[in-house]
């Protein structure tokens, strides 16, 4: 599982570990069962904090993508099936909103519409 | 067809002829064990008197057990193994060991038992080091000629099965990191359990029959069991640091600092014609292989040191950030 992240992002740090993480379930690299590295490692690998790995699990708990059990640390659920099927949408999305040049922060103000409606 | 040829001449090297030599090692020591002493030493202490006694028949039946589990495991392995893939150096070795430990067990414990009728007293017996010796040189000599008997070995196919993977993009400040399990497949395990139980068995038999010194009996296997399992499962580590290739147990550990490494690429790996098997392995081209299963293979070359193999899932991006991380430390060096 490649996860990274960028401290000079605007975005915070556990938002895009947690990005990283739906990504690749949505790539279908992470499958149902599979168990993402101990909150400790992870950290010391990227030079962060060891609470901003757990709270970017919790986040990922809360939307059901895994499943934070004690001793067996963080392993994706089922859900991670769905999320490779929105995985084949999103490419499709973006060259269609390429094609007639649609910008990120205007796609994602048009999805965003789209939730509120 | 050459094929079928070849394929008989292997099957009569590493399984025939090694059971044929078992059949025949079990009948001697049957024989010298039922005309022999009713009572032998089968343990000696550390200044060469003998502590442990036991049957004469603990011989037969350890040769008996000793050599079909390897009959099976090495011979029987080697001989399904040429099948999908080319005889390779490594399958020969592994095809000629079980001729070795059978000519080694027979010689060196017909030996032993026969010692022991010439001497007044099983107290007074010497360890059968002689024996074994004798044994040791005779093993190595026969395997080196069923070497010759073998078909000409196949040249491995590492080389050819190397695709190189272009680095991932990474911002300049951007941290990564790629971070994988990889543990042993199911046939393994199967594998390593026969081994212990085996073993165990084997254990058990040899400590009941000379009723004496169970703890330290028991060093070896433990160790081996050990040594095993913490074979199964690795964790590889990919970041800024470099590469960790640790198992799940904490040892072993290759550690590769970023300095060290040079590049990464995707391999095919095929355990038993490459490797000879699993576990922490050196193959012959010069590669030091941490080989769970066959298929694909994470593979990294290292400026000091010997290239590392590990076979992993998604080995595609695990080099693509080794040769990400090696490029940008190019651009700030």
């Amino acid at each position: 599982m490649l996860i990274r992240i960028d401290p000079a992002s605007s975005v915070p740090m556990f938002e895009q570990l947690a990005a990283s993480v739906r990504f690749d379930a949505s790539r279908g690299t992470l499958r149902p069962g599979d168990r993402l590295p101990s909150a400790r490692e992870l950290a010391e690998s990227l030079d962060v904090n060891v609470h901003t790995v757990l709270r970017a699990y919790q986040l990922l708990r809360d939307e059901g993508l895994v499943d934070l059990r004690p001793g067996r640390g963080a392993v994706i659920t089922v859900r991670a099936a769905s999320f490779s099927d929105l995985g084949e949408a999103i490419p499709r999305l973006v060259s269609q909103a390429r094609a007639v040049g649609v910008s990120v922060s205007a796609l994602t103000a048009m999805i965003r519409q789209e939730y509120a409606a | 067809m050459t094929s079928t040829h070849h394929g008989f001449r292997l099957l009569a090297v590493a399984v025939l002829a090694p059971l044929v030599l078992t059949i025949a090692g079990v009948l001697i020591t049957a024989e010298l064990a039922a005309t022999g002493p009713p009572r032998i030493a089968t343990h000696w202490g550390f200044a060469g008197a003998p502590n442990g006694f036991g049957s004469p028949y603990t011989y037969p039946i350890l040769i008996a057990a000793i050599s079909i589990a390897l009959i099976v495991l090495l011979g029987g392995t080697s001989v399904l193994a040429a099948h999908r893939a080319p005889l390779t150096r490594v399958l020969k070795l592994l095809a000629i060991t079980p001729i070795w430990i059978t000519v080694l067990l027979g010689v060196g414990l017909g030996g032993a038992l026969l010692e022991q009728r010439t001497v007044a007293s099983v107290s007074h017996a010497q360890s059968p080091g002689f024996a074994l010796l004798v044994g040791a040189v005779g093993a190595t000599i026969i395997s080196a000629a069923s070497w010759f008997v073998l078909p000409r070995a196949q040249k491995s196919p590492t080389e050819a099965e190397t695709v190189s993977v272009a680095p991932v993009q990474l911002a300049d400040g951007e941290r990564a990191s790629w971070i994988r399990t990889t543990s042993a497949s199911r046939p393994i395990l199967f594998v390593f359990v026969g081994i212990g139980v085996i073993l165990g068995a084997a254990e058990i038999l040899v400590v009941t029959a000379s009723g004496q010194q169970v703890w330290w009996f028991l060093i070896v296997p433990v160790v081996v069991l050990l040594i095993l399992l913490s074979n199964l499962a690795f964790t590889v580590r990919i970041d800024s640091r470099g590469v960790r290739i640790r198992s799940v147990v904490g040892f072993p550990s290759i550690s590769i600092p970023l300095d060290n490494l040079v590049s990464a690429n995707v391999t095919d790996v095929l355990a038993f014609t490459q490797y000879g098997g699993w576990g922490l392995r050196f193959n012959l081209n010069g590669r030091l292989g941490i080989i769970l299963r066959s298929g694909e293979a994470l593979e990294v070359h290292r400026r000091k040191g010997l290239t590392v193999v590990i076979t992993i899932d998604d080995a595609t991006t695990a080099a693509g950030l080794v040769n990400a991380l090696v490029k940008r430390r190019g651009l700030l060096a």
